[in-house]
């Protein structure tokens, strides 16, 4: 009879312990900053060199390789850009691109990816291409085609500026 | 019949003071971490890097810098004349200094780059140039450190939006 007036426990609410949560925390944050990277700069490589090995079905007709190259020479006021290659059908693409005052030559970059778009459907599975420079072309416009380039083709090799020089002058 | 009061459930308050802490930490690294590239590259405040819309990040690899007429090393913290690398002194006692210099070098990051982890940054070299640098400058640097053994030469630039 007197139970109703004993009075009932109180319930206690658990509190979530929040303070070792955070701990842990801390130390994830940690190590999440140190794999994180800003980055103000950025790369381009150039690989080794390498050698593509035929397929069988080649190797009974060894074909003429192809030397694929992309140059750039400058004027006064424009870059001309040239897509050459050897092979058994030989043949070139060339364009002229005006110069600009921006850091980055945008109509470069483009030109070059075009010209290269037209090369590649002309031969698919040619995946190795040498750029050369004339000797006094800036290293932008060097990092500049090697962008475009390299958006299309992976493999790519650097040719020095004297072969370049002889190849440019012959044209 | 009972009238006992109900019970009044108080409101849980987060622990701001702690939260505070850790955000503040958090902060700091997030600052001190926009500036962690420097510590990899030393990039002289003068020099006007090229642009570049490439994707790759900055590996930790021995440096150099070409800049005007001399070209500086990371590994020995000196610089140099840029035609040190040109044919015609390329027999001369400073650059087969330099030449032993950087051969050691690229061996001991080798070493250590087997020992610690094994990745590929062995042979890489980080290249920074000025960006009106002449590609006959650059081709010539190049093809000497290959020649060293540095097989993959990273050239170094600003990021250009797309």
């Amino acid at each position: 009879m007197a139970d109703f007036l004993i009075k009932p426990p109180r319930r206690t609410v658990k509190e979530i312990p929040l303070a070792p949560i955070l701990d842990l925390l801390t130390v994830v944050i940690f190590f999440l900053i140190l794999s994180t990277s800003f980055e103000e700069v950025r790369q381009n490589t150039i690989p080794q060199s390498q050698l593509i090995k035929p397929d069988s079905a080649d190797t009974a007709k060894p074909e003429i390789p192809l030397n694929p190259k992309v140059l750039l020479a400058e004027s006064q006021n424009s870059y001309k850009i040239v897509v050459t290659w050897t092979g058994d059908h030989p043949g070139s693409l060339s364009k002229n691109v005006a110069k600009d005052n921006q850091d980055y030559n945008k109509n470069l970059y483009q030109m070059t990816q075009e010209l290269l778009d037209q090369y590649i459907q002309k031969f698919p599975n040619e995946k190795t291409i040498q750029i050369g420079f004339e000797s006094k072309i800036s290293f932008q416009n060097v990092i500049t085609i090697y962008d475009a380039v390299y958006s299309k083709l992976k493999d790519i090799v650097l040719l020095s500026n004297v072969d370049s020089d002889a190849i440019l002058s012959s044209r | 019949m009972k009238f006992g009061k109900t019970h009044r459930h108080e409101p849980h308050e987060p622990q701001l003071a702690t939260m505070i802490d850790v955000f503040s930490i958090l902060i700091i690294f997030l600052i001190a971490g926009t500036a962690m590239d420097s510590s990899i590259l030393q990039i002289p405040s003068d020099i006007k890097l090229p642009a570049t819309i490439s994707d790759d990040t900055i590996i930790n690899a021995p440096q150099i810098t070409i800049q005007g007429e001399t070209i500086w090393f990371s590994v020995t913290k000196q610089k140099y004349p840029l035609n040190l690398f040109s044919e015609a002194n390329m027999g001369t006692q400073e650059f087969l200094d330099l030449k032993n210099v950087l051969t050691q070098a690229l061996a001991e990051n080798s070493k250590q780059s087997n020992a610690i982890i094994k990745n590929e940054s062995a042979d890489y070299l980080n290249l920074v140039a000025e960006k009106s640098t002449p590609y006959k400058d650059i081709f010539l640097v190049v093809k000497n450190l290959k020649d060293i053994g540095f097989k993959n030469i990273v050239f170094v630039g600003t990021v250009q939006k797309k």
